[in-house]
């Protein structure tokens, strides 16, 4: 009898079917064009994001997924089991009619997606046009109660291994139909590496092999992270602010007028004299008529006291920067100064 | 580090004389080569032309090369090579004073690029 009433009052609410998240048993190697393994790989489950793995020093992944039990009673109040499948929306089970509304929040807290509607019992996935690549947290209502998940968005590359595609789908995320890989894709990404999607044929495969294409065929070992991002040219005449240890540090960055995010620049760092400032060492060094568009140029704005770690800190900061947001080969950094900016390279 | 070009400079340390160059690299440390072009004025009044010849000095040893010298190739006007290094170690030297001499970044530029 209890039994009976628990299940009458949880038949208004909102459930999720699990019904569609088989057991995942995948195996497999990350290897580049020449067959070698590619170690650090991120891998990861398009259907759900936190199923992923990243590879070993032998290129190997393995993700081994059940999805949560309990389905058989009603999952309000149990936040693995709502989700958000990419291209379609927020997927659940309404099992008596009701109203529904949808909340959808980003990281910041800021309501980006709504919807609400009057439905029927069943099963139901409520459309949201597609989200910027982040993390957010949505909430379901209905009946008085409700349900809390979190999803993160990936950029879809869609099985593109062309260079050129990757860089547009960079800029304009696109999300795949689930209709196109019923088992979902395994999408992989590896510093030096295009962003490589691919169908899963199916659930249970422990003999995949994933090959990656380097970036624009440049070598993986010397790529930064910033290769195959969209990056935005700043003006090199205006003072580029970066926080270092609570305090304000500027700089000139120049890159080429025609920067692309798939070639590995050399990054040479100019600083100037007593006195001075990243313009004057700009001014000074003549770097950029010089190299023709085949470096990026950064002109600190420092004092160079020698033996003080300050600027050796703003330095250390810059070069993280550059990398992480532009393409630039790891190796090639030069660093060149004028009087106390050329003590100070002797020092770094 | 691919390479540095101090441009009337001095140091690392800037009271370091030729003979003390060694105490830079401690005992047992591997030097990590770096590939060095120095450029200084002999006409410098603020940071001195030996101050210049004492960072050649330095980079010199510190890249294993010996001190017998080369003439530069092209486009290195004015400038010589130090023979037998690990790395490539250049010293151009002008009659400026204390100076970014306007072709700085031109051999700066060519110096990148022939790196390996």
């Amino acid at each position: 009898m209890l039994h009976a009433i628990h299940a009458l009052s949880c038949a208004a609410s909102l459930s999720v079917s699990a019904i569609d998240i088989p057991p995942l048993n995948l195996r497999g190697v990350v290897k580049d064009r020449a067959g070698a393994p590619i170690a650090n790989a991120l891998v990861v489950w398009n259907r759900m994001m936190a199923v992923s793995d990243t590879t070993d020093e032998q290129g190997v992944f393995r993700i081994l997924w059940t999805p949560p039990t309990g389905n058989s009673s009603p999952a309000l109040q149990d936040d693995r089991q709502t989700f958000y499948r990419p291209g379609e929306g927020v997927r659940f089970e309404l099992l008596q009619p009701g109203d529904v509304s949808l909340r959808i929040r980003n990281v910041r807290g800021e309501l980006v997606r709504s919807a609400r509607s009057s439905l029927a019992a069943g099963l139901w996935t409520l459309p949201l046009d597609p989200l910027p690549v982040g993390t957010y947290f949505g909430q379901l209502d209905a009946d008085g109660r409700h349900t809390t998940f979190r999803f993160t968005t990936v950029q879809a590359m869609s099985g593109s291994r062309h260079p050129v595609a990757e860089s547009s789908s960079t800029a304009n995320p696109s999300f795949r139909s689930v209709a196109e890989a019923p088992f979902g894709d395994l999408t992989v990404k590896s510093t030096g590496y295009m962003t490589t999607t691919f169908p899963l044929a199916s659930l249970t495969d422990t003999t995949m092999v994933l090959v990656m294409d380097a970036i624009g065929g440049i070598d993986s070992s010397t790529a930064s992270e910033g290769c195959g991002k969209t990056a935005t040219r700043p003006d090199p005449a205006s003072k580029q602010t970066l926080s270092v240890s609570g305090t304000n540090r500027t700089y000139l960055l120049f890159l080429p007028t025609n920067y692309s995010n798939t070639t590995e620049y050399p990054v040479v760092f100019a600083f100037h004299g007593g006195g001075g400032n990243g313009a004057a060492a700009r001014n000074d060094f003549k770097l950029e008529a010089a190299a023709n568009n085949g470096a990026i140029m950064v002109y600190p704005d420092g004092g160079w006291n020698y033996g003080s770690g300050t600027d050796v800190a703003f330095f250390d900061a810059i070069l993280k920067e550059m990398k992480a947001k532009y393409c630039m080969n790891t190796k090639r950094v030069v660093v060149t100064g004028f009087s106390l900016g050329g003590i100070f390279v002797n020092g770094l | 580090m691919r390479a540095i070009v101090p441009v009337a400079g001095s140091g690392p340390n800037p009271n370091m004389a030729p003979a003390q160059a060694d105490i830079a690299c401690p005992a047992g440390t591997p030097p990590s080569d770096v590939p060095t072009m120095i450029i200084h004025g002999t006409a410098d009044a603020n940071a001195l032309y030996k101050y210049g010849q004492w960072e050649a000095e330095f980079w010199r040893k510190w890249n294993g090369a010996t001190t017998t010298t080369t003439t530069s190739p092209a486009p290195y006007s004015g400038c010589v090579d130090y023979q037998g290094g690990r790395v490539p170690v250049r010293f151009c030297t002008h009659s400026g004073g204390h100076v970014v001499p306007s072709w700085a970044g031109q051999y700066i530029w060519s110096f990148t690029q022939s790196l390996p």
